[in-house]
Order: C-alpha cells, then sequence, then structure tokens
C-alpha cells in the first residue's frame, strides 16, 4: 500500500513538472499582425486608491474597454508625490503596453529636483485627458469678499495671512509663489499632505486663505467663495 | 429626533432587502479575513474592490465597500490574540494583553470579548452618528494643526506606560521609531532624508512592514529559538467569557467607546492611534494597573472597543463633509465619487434613501459580525494546537504577502525581515518593540502638524498655548506624563511591584 502510494505521488509529480516544463516554454512566433492592444494594459497610477487620479482613470477605462475591448490593469505604486509612480512608467520597457496618467506640473516639477529619478523626455504625452484650472479660495464667512479686498489685507498684515498650499514644489506651490510676485504682496504658506486637509483647515478656519485645485473645491462649492481662476501660464482675473 | 428615527427605519427597510444583506454579509466576511490577515489591510481592500462599483449599483456597494472598513477591525484582534502578530495597526494593544491571555489558556474569552466590545462600541458609535452627525461634524472643524500637536504629543505620552521595567529603553525604543519614521521624503520640503539614493526608501519605511517585521517575524524567531511549543496545547477550559470577565470590561467598553467615538471625529486620528489611547486611559484608571500586560482583559476590551468606535465616528466627517479621516475612508470616499454621489449635506438632501440605507446596513453590519466572531471563537482557538512548526511557516508566508501587498513591492518583505531580526534582537536585550511601533505611527503626523503650526505663526511656538484647545492638550498630556512618571517612581510604586510590571510579553 505505501509503496503504491509512492508512485502515485511520484507519478503526479512528474506530471507537474512535465506540464510546468512545457508551459514554461515561450511562444517565440514573431509578432504576426496583431492588433494592438491584444493583452491588457497597465497603468499605472501614481496616487493612491480613490483619489482623484484613480476616479479619473477608471473614466479612461471605461471609455479604453469601450474602444479597444480589453480593460486596463491598475497598478498603484504610490509615495513621494507621485515621483515613485512616475519613475517606474519611465522605466518601463517602451513596448506601448504600460502607459500610466502623470501630472503637470509634478512631472516636470519633479524632473528639475536635485533627487529626480527621471526626467521629463522620459515620457511620452498621449492625450490631455483632465483640465483641472487652480483658484484661489477664502471660505464664505472670511471678511475677504474679493481680490482686491485679499491684496489689501495681504498688504496691511505684511506676511501674516496664511496660505495654504498642497505639497511643496507643486503646482500650487509654483502659483502660490507667482501670485506673491504677480501682486507684489507676502503670505505665510502652509503645506498640507492632500487637498481635503487643506480643505478642513480652511473650512475651520485655522488658514486664511488656499490655492486650490477647482475638482477639490467644487464639492462643497457653496462653502468657499472662489476668487481668482490661476492657470498654470496665464492669469486671469475674475471677481 | 422623531423624523431621524423615520429615516432609519425607511434605511432599514431598503437595507433588509435581500440583495443589500448579501452584500452587506459579503463585506463584513471580507473585512473580517482582511483584519486577520496582516499587512493587507482595509484601504488595499477597498481599492481592490473598488472595480466592482462599475458593475453593481451604488447602494449595495457602498454597503459592501463600508462593510470591509468596520469587519476589518473585528478581524485585526484574532491574530494578536492568538498568536501575537496584530493584524492591523489598531490591535497592537490588543496583542499586549490578548496574547498574555491565550498563553494562560484564556485566549477564548479574549476573542470573544474583543468581539463584544467591538460590537457594543461599534454600535454606540453609529448611534452617534445617526442623532448627531451635522452638529459632530462641525466639531470635526475645530481641529487645526496646534491641536493636533497636542494630540500627538498627548499620544506620545502613552510611551511611558508601554515601557515596562526600563524607562530609558522605552525612550530608545521610541526614539529609534521616530529615527525610522524619518527616511523617506520630507512631508513638507521634499527633501529626501537617508533614501541612500534608493527609490525605494523615496517613499518612507512603511509602518506596516515594521509591524509585520518587529511582530510576526520576530515572534517566529523567538519561539522557534526555545521550544517550538503550541502557544496552549492543553485543552482550554471555557471558551466563553465568565460572569466576572464581563463585569470587569463593562467600564473599558463604555470608556473606549467615548474615546474612540470622539477622537474617531477627528479627520487624521486613525484607529490605532485611539487604540493606545484608550488602553492607556484603562490602565491608569485601573485600581491594578500592574495587571495590565499580564493578561488583563479590560486590555483587551479597551483597544477594540476604541478602534470599533472610532471607525463608525469617522463616517460622521465622511458623510456629513466629505472629508475622510484616514487612508481607507478616502478610497472609500473615491467609491463614493465614482457613482457621483458627493458626501455632505447635500447627500442627506439628494439622496437620502442611500444615506440612510447606508447606515442602517451598518447596525445590521454589526450584529453579523457578531454573530459571525462568536461562533469562530471555537474554530480560531484551534490553531492554539497547531504544531508550532507547522503553523509558523503559514504565517511567515503570509506576512510576506501582506508586506508586499502594501505598495506591490517587495523591498517591504525585505524590510519587514530587517525588522524581524531587530525585533529578535530587540527581545533578546529587553527592549521593549511596543513604543517603536507607536512612534512610528504618530511620527509623521506630528512632524507635519509641527510644521504647519509654525508655518501659520511665522515660527513662533507660542502659537501652541494661545490657542485654548490645544493648549488644554498639551497641559493634559503634561500631567498626565507626571502622574505616570510618579507612579513609576514613587515609594509605594516600587513595594506594589507596578515598576516591575512588564508590558511586553516575553
Amino acid at each position: 500500500m505505501k509503496t503504491r502510494k509512492k508512485i502515485a505521488y511520484l507519478m503526479i509529480a512528474m506530471l507537474l513538472i512535465v506540464m510546468a516544463l512545457i508551459s514554461g516554454c515561450a511562444k517565440k512566433e514573431a509578432a504576426a499582425v496583431s492588433k494592438y492592444p491584444d493583452k491588457p494594459v497597465n497603468m499605472i497610477i501614481a496616487f493612491t486608491a480613490g483619489g482623484s487620479s484613480d476616479v479619473q482613470a477608471r473614466i479612461i477605462d471605461k471609455y479604453w474597454k469601450q474602444e479597444f475591448g480589453n480593460t486596463l490593469v491598475f497598478q498603484y505604486k504610490v509615495g513621494a508625490g507621485g515621483q515613485v509612480g512616475f519613475t517606474d512608467l519611465a522605466k518601463a520597457p517602451a513596448d506601448g503596453y504600460t502607459v500610466g496618467g502623470v501630472n503637470y506640473p509634478h512631472i516636470v516639477l519633479q524632473a528639475l529636483s536635485p533627487q529626480a529619478t527621471f526626467s521629463k523626455d522620459d515620457f511620452i504625452a498621449i492625450a490631455q485627458v483632465v483640465n483641472d484650472p487652480q483658484i484661489i479660495a477664502v471660505r464664505k464667512e472670511s471678511p475677504i469678499k474679493n481680490l482686491t479686498e485679499l491684496l489689501n489685507a495681504a498688504k496691511a498684515n505684511e506676511g501674516k495671512l496664511t496660505m495654504g498650499i498642497v505639497g511643496t514644489y507643486s503646482g500650487h506651490h509654483v502659483a502660490a509663489l507667482k501670485f506673491m510676485d504677480l501682486t507684489g504682496t507676502k503670505y505665510s504658506l502652509v503645506t498640507f499632505q492632500g487637498a481635503a486637509d487643506q480643505n478642513i483647515a480652511l473650512l475651520g478656519g485655522h488658514i486664511d486663505v488656499m490655492v486650490g485645485n477647482l475638482n477639490d473645491v467644487m464639492r462643497d462649492i457653496d462653502k468657499f467663495t472662489s476668487k481668482t481662476n490661476i492657470h498654470f501660464t496665464r492669469f486671469h482675473n475674475h471677481k | 429626533m422623531l423624523d431621524v428615527l423615520g429615516y432609519l427605519f425607511q434605511g432599514f427597510s431598503t437595507a433588509l432587502e435581500l440583495q443589500n444583506l448579501l452584500f452587506a454579509f459579503f463585506g463584513v466576511l471580507l473585512g473580517t479575513l482582511i483584519g486577520v490577515l496582516p499587512g493587507i489591510g482595509p484601504t488595499s481592500g477597498i481599492a481592490m474592490l473598488l472595480p466592482l462599483t462599475t458593475v453593481l449599483p451604488p447602494t449595495p456597494a457602498i454597503i459592501m465597500l463600508a462593510g470591509l472598513y468596520y469587519g476589518a477591525m473585528y478581524g485585526g484582534s484574532t491574530t494578536a490574540i492568538l498568536v501575537n502578530i496584530p493584524g492591523e495597526a489598531s490591535s497592537v494593544p490588543t496583542s499586549l494583553d490578548g496574547y498574555q491571555m491565550a498563553r494562560q489558556g484564556r485566549a477564548g474569552p479574549a476573542l470573544a470579548i474583543s468581539a463584544i466590545a467591538s460590537f457594543v462600541a461599534g454600535t454606540v458609535g453609529l448611534i452617534g452618528l445617526t442623532f448627531f452627525a451635522p452638529a459632530l461634524a462641525k466639531f470635526a472643524l475645530v481641529f487645526g494643526p496646534p491641536v493636533y500637536v497636542g494630540l500627538m504629543l498627548l499620544a506620545f505620552s502613552v510611551v511611558i506606560s508601554l515601557s515596562g521595567k526600563s524607562l530609558l529603553k522605552g525612550f530608545v525604543s521610541a526614539l529609534l521609531g521616530l529615527a525610522i519614521a524619518t527616511v523617506g521624503l520630507d512631508p513638507m520640503t521634499g527633501v529626501a532624508r537617508f533614501t541612500f539614493h534608493n527609490t525605494n526608501l523615496l517613499a518612507g519605511i512603511d509602518f506596516i512592514s515594521v509591524i509585520i517585521g518587529l511582530f510576526a517575524i520576530a515572534e517566529i524567531l523567538t519561539n522557534c529559538e526555545q521550544n517550538c511549543a503550541a502557544v496552549f496545547p492543553q485543552r482550554l477550559q471555557g471558551l466563553m467569557p465568565t460572569k466576572q470577565d464581563l463585569k470587569d470590561s463593562w467600564g473599558a467598553i463604555m470608556r473606549s467607546t467615548g474615546i474612540g467615538f470622539f477622537l474617531g471625529l477627528i479627520p487624521g486620528c486613525s484607529p490605532a492611534v485611539v487604540s493606545f489611547l484608550a488602553y492607556d486611559a484603562e490602565k491608569r484608571l485601573s485600581k491594578h494597573p500592574e495587571r495590565f500586560g499580564a493578561g488583563a482583559i479590560e486590555g483587551v476590551a479597551a483597544p477594540e472597543g476604541a478602534n470599533n468606535a472610532c471607525s463608525s465616528g469617522g463616517f460622521v466627517p465622511l458623510i456629513s463633509l466629505g472629508i475622510p479621516s484616514g487612508p481607507a475612508l478616502s478610497v472609500l470616499l473615491g467609491g463614493f465619487m465614482m457613482y457621483g454621489l458627493q458626501p455632505g449635506p447635500a447627500l442627506f438632501e439628494k439622496n437620502p434613501e442611500f444615506v440612510w440605507a447606508l447606515i442602517a446596513s451598518m447596525y445590521i453590519g454589526n450584529v453579523m459580525l457578531l454573530i459571525l466572531n462568536l461562533p469562530l471563537v471555537g474554530l480560531w482557538v484551534n490553531l492554539l494546537k497547531i504544531p508550532y512548526p507547522m503553523l509558523a511557516p503559514a504565517i511567515l508566508v503570509f506576512s510576506f504577502i501582506g508586506a508586499y501587498s502594501v505598495r506591490d513591492n517587495l523591498f517591504d518583505v525585505w524590510i519587514a525581515i530587517g525588522f524581524g531580526i531587530l525585533g529578535y534582537l530587540m527581545k533578546k536585550l529587553d527592549y521593549p518593540i511596543t513604543p517603536l511601533v507607536l512612534s512610528t505611527i504618530l511620527a509623521k503626523l506630528l512632524e507635519v502638524s509641527l510644521k504647519q503650526t509654525l508655518s501659520m505663526s511665522q515660527g513662533s511656538l507660542l502659537i501652541l498655548i494661545t490657542r485654548p484647545l490645544s493648549l488644554g492638550l498639551i497641559s493634559f498630556a503634561v500631567i498626565l506624563t507626571a502622574m505616570s512618571l510618579y507612579g513609576r517612581y514613587s515609594k509605594q510604586a516600587t513595594a506594589q511591584g507596578i515598576v516591575n510590571a512588564g508590558t511586553d510579553p516575553d
């Protein structure tokens, strides 16, 4: 009985090994006219699941499915304000099966920093899918009602008005600095880890004004008074 | 009040529909499993299930995802009690007393009390959510950066009570935790610290890997060195808690519910922080604090109650203001957004059926979890009888999977192994591990809040004292610290042996 069992196990083991060997042999056919994409494409998302980048990616996925039939495989590579994910994307093989969402101006600013792990030329842009302007906002109960009052208040309290931004060397940071340059006013910049924290701080009165993205603010649009539309290179005045 | 009850009743009628019941069950079941497995937490769990939102209608999908979140708070304590491996950061304090109880043959009561405490706390928290959500949401806004600094300092004072015999070693452990937390990018300026030009380290050392290494791997290394015996191979006496147990735990459950719920309202206050605070509060208020760390049942009830109350409390700012209190809730918020549902006061007006169905399903979910977990106690307890040489490799496999799953990065597994070795050395040299874990969890929030506070005040620390809430918390932290130190060093304490009450199972 024992010997028969042993032989049975041995045969199963041999069978498994043979199967593994066969499946390991890659099919080396030349890529016959295969329609791209003939297998699911990886999409690297550099921010956490559930965030704006993720939501946007899923919208893209919806249309991708309609267009190409197979889905995008999401890979979350989170960390360092997107840098970990962007680096992975930069180093991925250029075979068309790895795409990723990159954010401007993160992708340019991070490439310029001393600890850059990629350069902006490592990427080719396929399509712009999101346009999310930055705005300056105060909460509804704030005594500041328009841009002129903001500038007056800033000049009166030289440097003491607190302005919230998300992340250093981010789009918000650059926009805030440019705003200070253009208007000749100074603020104390308070950096937050994410738009959620920044929103709470503004609504709770812990900061006076903030540079935010329209996407993050529009959820509670009636709680904010948004004043100026700061586009990345342009500067409009909306009262 | 009455109209709230009316809405809730309507919500129950939706939540009790078969589809919603099934998805609630699926969510809490999965949540429990995810809580049990070290490393994979509700954040990754919800993220993995998010694609289902594309095929499911909103109500069952969100019911399921929410169930996953609070279900994980139930599951984390199981392995913490049985094999001293917390499944979640919020179960770390549970392992301090729970594992000791398991070694005394009282794993059954420990598991049962943990389920009961979780149920009571979760449900009471939900009652708070139901009736007081809008008012409480405003409360959450009051907490600005200076108040967070006070809260973190309060949490750090817990280190003293976790330090066991040698306060100095406890401090070393805590400082080591702070040092580990600095690795990575500075959260405010983006400067790379201690990354040695390694891209993996840029993202910092994830505390889940630290917990897995220090608890799971170090525990296996230490056990294998001795006799590799099963945790408690003899026949277990009782599986259910005795009347005395219930009497002892009652106060702990009530207090931890209060602490957990109110702190859970604060965005950024994670269940992990809250469970440590509740454990410490219980220890201070107890007439026999030396029992803590040696198998006190209140030491199991308090953290478990707190983390469930915190998870209920976390839904208040989420549903009322659309502000997530932690990473798992952020992912859940993403789920809301997939359906175009904006959490906030508008949601109560535009989609009341959805909101109340969700709240009602959470009550049902907690009941399901209680029913799931209590009978399972008998099943889990059998794990203790498995010969250790067979259990340990299984634990290792799950640990590695857990460490990998945090960021899809093999590097995190190496970190976990490294910390396993560190944990082993620390145990040999009698350094307490828990302060290290606590510091790692608290460090980032403390640093960020402190820097934000200083930005707000243009560099002056006085702001911490001029803001009343912050002043209050800091004074409280100072008072508690002084009391702890007094308790350790007074002559009476030495006589009672409080100083020798180790909180680390060896």
